[in-house]
């Protein structure tokens, strides 16, 4: 299973209906794929918010996991580095308590964020039932 | 700007003000929450009850909007949330947000509903109520009975006052041959009878 989904401010309820759908396709529970649908919705608003307005999802599974990667260009677009533009970079993905990015720490198995001035790579891991370990699931 | 995302109303209800929000409270919609809400709800007074019912989507920054919005509002008027769903309050939980609020549990004590203790005593009540009218229509219709009674005695003693009256005029008459006192001719009773006491 294999999901491409290009989003921007307009389209994140039809990426959230999306992910749920392959969430659910993927084998898991109801409560799971909501918990998902809102990890991946929370990477998608930060690529819009400061990532410049639009961004790309990747889905697969792959051995018991389900795997969700999320990329943007960038608040430049993608442009040519700046002298601030790590700064920016790495405050878009500052955690905070009771933000979303915590939200998503919170609920997948696995979280690894690339920042970068010209786009960053966000790769969020969930275990499907049926498959030894994950805490995710409440 | 698909603002219909989100949708506040409120309406009128027994004197409180149900808040409604509904559809998708998301970081996009989540600054605009407080405003709207607060417009709606000033057009209505009462204590504020919110119905979460209809909400099908939340994320952190709706939730601490929501969160916000519900002590703001406790602050000034009671708030408390009615109803919320169980996907809405997974993700409140994760965040460790309740929507609880001292200040509204304070202020906003529903009265309690009418217990079966209440209807007997209000059925007593009633039915003591009834008892007096009644009572007081019997000794009405006892009053009116003996008065009839005693009418009745007096008119019989008359009857009979007459009907001695009339024979001792026809033995007087026979007595004498003649034409005597006719019954019919004026026959007075002797006024002031009293009549048997009881």
């Amino acid at each position: 299973m294999a999901l491409e989904h290009w989003f921007d401010r307009e389209t994140l309820p039809g990426l959230r209906s999306a992910v749920r759908a392959e969430a659910v396709a993927a084998g898991m529970p109801g409560n799971q794929a909501d918990d998902v649908m809102l990890a991946v919705h929370e990477l998608a608003a930060n690529a819009v918010r400061h990532g410049g307005g639009a961004g790309r999802l990747r889905m697969a599974t792959a051995a018991g996991e389900l795997h969700c990667h999320v990329s943007d260009a960038g608040p430049s677009g993608g442009g040519a580095c700046s002298p601030g533009g790590n700064a920016v970079a790495l405050r878009q993905w500052l955690i905070q308590p009771g933000h979303g990015l915590w939200l998503v720490r919170d609920i997948a198995d696995r979280l690894t964020i690339a920042p970068g001035p010209a786009g960053s790579e966000v790769s969020a891991v969930f275990t499907l039932p049926g498959s030894p370990g994950g805490h995710g699931v409440r | 700007m698909t603002d219909d995302r989100l949708r506040v109303r409120t309406a009128s209800l027994n004197g409180t003000c149900g808040l409604r929000i509904a559809g998708e409270l998301d970081t996009m919609v989540a600054d605009s929450l407080a405003g709207r809400a607060r417009a709606a709800v000033d057009a209505v007074p009462g204590p504020v009850l919110v119905d979460l019912s209809g909400l099908k989507f939340i994320d952190a920054h709706g939730a601490r909007a929501l969160d916000e919005l519900i002590r703001t509002l406790a602050g000034t008027r009671a708030a408390v949330v009615s109803r919320c769903p169980l996907r809405v309050r997974r993700v409140l939980d994760r965040l460790g947000l309740t929507l609880d609020s001292a200040a509204a549990e304070k202020t906003f004590p529903r009265p309690a509903p009418p217990t079966v203790a209440d209807w007997v005593r209000r059925a007593r009540l009633d039915a003591a109520r009834s008892r007096l009218d009644a009572s007081g229509t019997l000794v009405r219709l006892i009053g009116t009975r003996l008065r009839v009674a005693s009418t009745v005695e007096r008119t019989g003693l008359l009857r009979e006052q007459a009907q001695q009256a009339l024979s001792s005029s026809r033995a007087a008459r026979q007595h004498r041959g003649g034409p005597g006192v006719r019954a019919d001719q004026g026959v007075t009773l002797r006024p002031g009878t009293p009549a048997p006491s009881r």
